[in-house]
């Protein structure tokens, strides 16, 4: 289907957002609405004693209190295992932790009940340290122990790798706990419907697998939850596992009531989900010519209280540690640890970029040392399809690191980057730096990794696209609605998309690690051909045509056997009962084992990027300066440019974030940094100009040869950023985010 | 949660005095609202009455008579950085107005909110500082003038009494051959409360030496303080652009300050950032002046 043609549309939900006018689903009202608030924990970690809720539920206007005992189904929830209360009964972990839920006539009320919740609290040691908390006689923050997971991955020899090496680059790297701070904080309605069902109308990124975790959590049969979770104010990953909705599903089944909740700023930054910290501890040995010999990893996730996706991130990390180098012996090891410090989950590049800061900084300075720049170290390192990956299984797909890394270095910035550098301040030096990183897409192996879609030919002609992957932001819609308009020869305005809803959208999982867009080709164009099967079939019931005979898409309709049709006398004739439906599904590939040891490894189709940056750093307050990026980005084919540069726009600033402003700051589980005056996220002030290099290796496996894009935009920005410091300044950056204050204590070892 | 609030909106000045006569020390004013609104959702003000001056015209002005620059209580940041009488005349205020918040806020928060306010790291109040201004504080009974470097009594803390109002700044409008700039380190370009800042004065003599030198950094004591020593060392500079010479001056500055660790930076690190701030906008100054003379 390369000859399919892709109309370049402004975004299909521009002018709704531009005007104000799209209902997210934070914006919507319910008469007799209730308000819900959480009660939140007091401590970062304590058993709790006792409830009581009598002075909440004497406070008028209080409609409802529930605690522990009030949840009708299994009081727990989780991605993977679900650990993480509801309503915590006997113990919290961290301060978001929910004691006691309230449902008010008003915000205020709930608010106030809230503060009427007496909980008896039997304080417990805070445990927040990863390292600390593997020590056999550390505090347990659940009986299990502290351990979420544990990883080894080994090829070859890593010891005898060294041993051979001529240098070996060893250091510990830490990153921080970054929040997505999506503009719409974690929020919703639940409504009870008369029929005894419940509606749940949440922002949310896998409608479908939140109906089974709030079956479970409510002890109701799926098909009795209908979720709504499109468009959504932001993502992220933050809202790949549930946040709010368990909660307002318990008060809307318990009062009746449509029950909403909008966390503030502030109440999101302590409960919600954070990207985990890691400490890396890595040696990376190379030969004098600069081929990498081995490596050797271990890495620390800062795991929070909760598992949620933390074993999966660990295991995608730990696939990434050694990148798609050529890197005979290896050891990959990670610990996910249990700690109070919040609680950490998705989050876009899901343990990438951790990975890759600690092992392109060690590869710059590899290069350093021998002598060698940076394009040639790891040109002559880069894997090609057909190689065997650092972690043993062998690159089927295409691998397109040369590319990448070949267009980054003829990029402007590369090309002219000793110009770029100069600067006539005394105070200012610049650097650039590069980096390039791969990125597993899709959910790995042995995790049934499924997408549909529905194309509908509705009565007046226009069709619906049914799809489960919802909008946050990405532009993935605006290149459904292109796809599916250039598969059936129409004009994108005669497509709509109804998504990521239980009822009315099909399951295509979940809108994360980087697979809508590739996901969605296949299903689309799946139900486009099953579309034309069942125009067909319709004609031959007719007309008696033949039920295998070929229709074609062609100028606003389909030649079928019976001549040319436009949708519109298709649909009068086809579609005025019910829609004409074609139906798609499809399955990932896969690798045909799993690494041993290592749940969903490994990946099979990868994201590639290379992006290099130019800094300026203040030597007399440590301020570094962004100034520009140039981004080489393999997108397979560009569906709609525009949402591709706006990828990498979006990327670029959240990586941007990641090296220089961001961490959530929590002192003896308090977080210090709850809004934005502290949490520092880059503005538009802070963001660079951008070179993009687009390039179109096409994905073989994708209808339309494209790959995914989201994450592996915001992976090579953030070593680019440190290794450009050090250009500039020859000190090596090691913890990120590189503050002011942080670097300046590295220009001024003394201080 | 925002507590209940008594609120009243004053239409002109007459009614503000009265309306803060007759509720004393349980009314605050509200300006722009920009540091209220946050301090009420902290729960972090403690009057029970608000006395709304937003709509007080007369208080939003900048004008300059017979070599004076007068502003307004009531002109915003936004007014002040795009003001050419204040771009002109008074260049360290128009540049700390337009380094507070983003332009929202600069549209909202005004001078006299700034000032009153008497934080530390207010941006506006160093630049009033090394321009010489002075307050005027109303009441039903008068007017008396204070001049802004005694306002302050410690953080968040004024010589302002209840039944008072701040309605005015007024400084020497600067001329030929003086030059006033300000600097601010944050945490980001835009929207950053001051981890340090700096305004300074400089007169520049027939020989194109520094003849008087003012300079006040912000965030790094209880309140915003002059930094005597270094204006002397200024002073002393060689009538040439020395790199060197302008940052062995600034490094006075290091015995002038007093600042605390806090979430924003350790005091240490605030101690030396200053130094470079100074420096680095005094060059820049200094740089763009003896240019273009």
């Amino acid at each position: 289907m390369d000859d399919i043609h892709f109309e370049q549309i402004a975004r299909v939900d521009a002018q709704g957002k531009a005007c104000g006018t799209t209902a997210y689903m934070s914006d919507l009202s319910f008469p007799g609405m209730l308000y819900a608030w959480f009660v939140r924990s007091k401590y970062p970690h304590a058993l709790v004693k006792s409830v009581d809720i009598s002075k909440a539920m004497a406070l008028d206007g209080v409609v409802t209190v529930l605690t522990a005992a009030d949840v009708t189904g299994f009081n727990g929830f989780g991605i993977v295992n679900p650990d993480m209360p509801v309503i915590c009964g006997d113990k919290v972990r961290y301060m978001g932790d929910t004691v006691a839920l309230v449902a008010a006539t008003t915000e205020r009320i709930a608010e106030q009940a809230a503060a009427l919740v007496e909980v008896e609290y039997e304080v417990l040691p805070v445990v927040d340290d990863p390292i600390e908390a593997l020590k056999p006689d550390a505090p347990k923050v659940h009986d299990k122990g502290n351990v979420c997971l544990h990883t080894l991955i080994t090829k070859g020899d890593v010891e005898q790798g060294l041993r051979e090496a001529d240098v070996v680059i060893e250091h510990e790297y830490r990153t921080p706990r970054q929040a997505h701070t999506a503009l719409e904080t974690e929020s919703g309605v639940a409504v009870p419907e008369a029929d005894g069902s419940l509606s749940m109308y949440a922002g949310s990124q896998y409608a479908f697998r939140d109906q089974l975790q709030l079956a479970r959590i409510l002890g109701m049969n799926p098909r009795m939850i209908h979720v709504y979770s499109n468009p959504v104010g932001g993502g992220f990953g933050g809202k790949d596992e549930l946040t709010i909705q368990g909660g307002i599903a318990l008060l809307a089944m318990k009062t009746g009531k449509p029950v909403k909740v909008v966390l503030s700023r502030e109440e999101s930054l302590v409960s919600g989900w954070k990207r985990h910290p890691f400490i890396v501890r890595i040696r990376t040995g190379f030969k004098n010519d600069g081929t990498m010999l081995a490596n050797d990893v271990i890495c620390y996730e800062d795991k929070g209280a909760y598992s949620s996706l933390g074993g999966p991130i660990l295991n995608l990390a730990l696939e990434h540690a050694s990148s798609l180098y050529r890197v005979p012996n290896t050891r990959h090891e990670g610990w996910a640890v249990f700690t109070n410090n919040g609680v950490c989950g998705a989050f876009r590049g899901f343990g990438v970029p951790q990975v890759l800061f600690a092992l392109e900084s060690n590869m710059d300075e590899a290069a350093e040392k021998l002598g060698l720049d940076p394009v040639t170290i790891r040109r002559k390192n880069v894997l090609y399809q057909g190689e065997v990956s650092p972690i043993g299984h062998t690159l089927r797909t295409g691998v397109s690191m040369d590319l990448v890394l070949d267009a980054i270095e003829k990029s402007d910035l590369w090309q002219h980057r000793e110009e770029y550098k100069k600067t006539d301040k005394p105070w200012l030096r610049r650097g650039v730096a590069l980096s390039l990183a791969p990125q597993g897409a899709g959910l790995g192996v042995g995790i049934p990794d499924y997408g549909g879609a529905y194309i509908d030919l509705d009565r007046d002609g226009n069709f619906t696209l049914r799809i489960g992957l919802v909008e946050y932001g990405q532009g993935t819609h605006t290149g459904f609605t292109q796809m599916a308009a250039g598969l059936l020869h129409v004009h994108p305005s005669r497509v709509r998309i109804v998504a990521g809803q239980t009822e009315g959208s099909v399951d295509t999982g979940p809108a994360t690690a980087s697979r809508s867009t590739y996901t969605a080709s296949n299903a689309i164009a799946a139900a486009f051909h099953d579309f034309g099967v069942k125009v067909a079939g319709a004609l031959d019931a007719k007309y008696h045509t033949g039920a295998d005979a070929v229709c074609e898409a062609k100028d606003g309709g389909m030649t079928t056997l019976v001549g040319f049709r436009t949708y519109e006398e298709l649909a009068q004739e086809f579609a005025q009962e019910s829609p004409l439906r074609g139906e798609g599904y499809f399955v990932w590939p896969t690798a045909d084992r799993e690494i041993p040891g290592a749940a969903g490894l490994p990946h099979w189709i990868y994201s590639f990027a290379a992006q290099a940056a130019l800094v300026e750093v203040n030597t007399l307050t440590g301020e570094t300066r962004l100034l520009k990026v140039a981004t080489a980005l393999d997108t397979g084919r560009t569906v709609n440019l525009q949402q591709v540069e706006g990828q990498i726009d979006g990327g670029v600033a959240q990586g941007e974030g990641f090296a220089l402003f961001e961490d959530t700051l929590i002192a003896k589980g308090q977080v210090r940094t709850k809004n934005f005056s502290t949490y520092i996220i880059p503005t538009v002030q802070d963001v660079p100009e951008h070179e993009y290099i687009i390039l179109e290796n096409p994905e073989g496996t994708s209808a339309f040869g494209v790959r995914g894009i989201g994450e592996v935009v915001m992976v090579p920005i953030i070593p680019a950023v440190a290794l450009a410091i050090h250009d500039a300044t020859g000190v090596w950056v090691r913890q990120l985010p590189a503050t002011p204050e942080r670097l300046y204590r590295l220009l001024h070892p003394g201080l | 949660m925002i507590k209940e609030l008594e609120y009243h909106a004053a239409h002109d000045l007459k009614e503000a005095l009265e309306l803060a006569e007759q509720f004393g020390p349980r009314k605050r004013f509200l300006s722009g609202g920009t540091d209220m609104t946050v301090r009420l959702k902290e729960g972090l003000v403690k009057e029970d009455i608000i006395v709304d001056l937003s709509h007080v015209a007369e208080l939003r002005f900048v004008r300059e008579e017979s070599g004076v620059v007068h502003v307004g209580a009531g002109a915003t940041h936004a007014d002040l950085s795009a003001s050419p009488i204040v771009r002109q005349h008074g260049l360290a205020l128009a540049l700390a107005a337009s380094r507070v918040g983003g332009p929202q806020i600069r549209n909202m928060g005004t001078i006299g909110g700034n000032v009153a306010n008497a934080s530390p790291a207010g941006d506006t109040i160093p630049a009033l500082i090394v321009l010489d201004a002075v307050v005027s504080i109303t009441s039903r009974t008068g007017t008396r003038e204070v001049p802004i470097i005694d306002f302050f009594t410690g953080p968040g803390r004024s010589v302002l009494a209840a039944e008072e109002l701040v309605t005015e700044f007024h400084f020497p409008a600067t001329g030929p051959g003086e030059l006033s700039a300000f600097g601010k380190l944050g945490a980001r370009q835009a929207m950053t409360i001051s981890t340090a800042n700096v305004a300074f004065y400089f007169r520049i003599g027939g020989d194109r030496r520094i003849v008087e030198a003012r300079i006040a950094f912000g965030s790094v004591a209880p309140t915003v303080v002059r930094a005597h020593k270094t204006e002397q060392m200024f002073c002393q500079l060689p009538p040439l652009l020395s790199w060197d010479a302008i940052r062995g001056a600034a490094q006075m500055a290091w015995k002038e300050v007093a600042p605390i660790d806090d979430l924003r930076a350790t005091a240490v690190y605030r101690k030396e950032a200053v130094v470079g701030l100074l420096a680095e906008a005094a060059y820049e100054a200094l740089a763009s002046c003896w240019h273009e003379r």
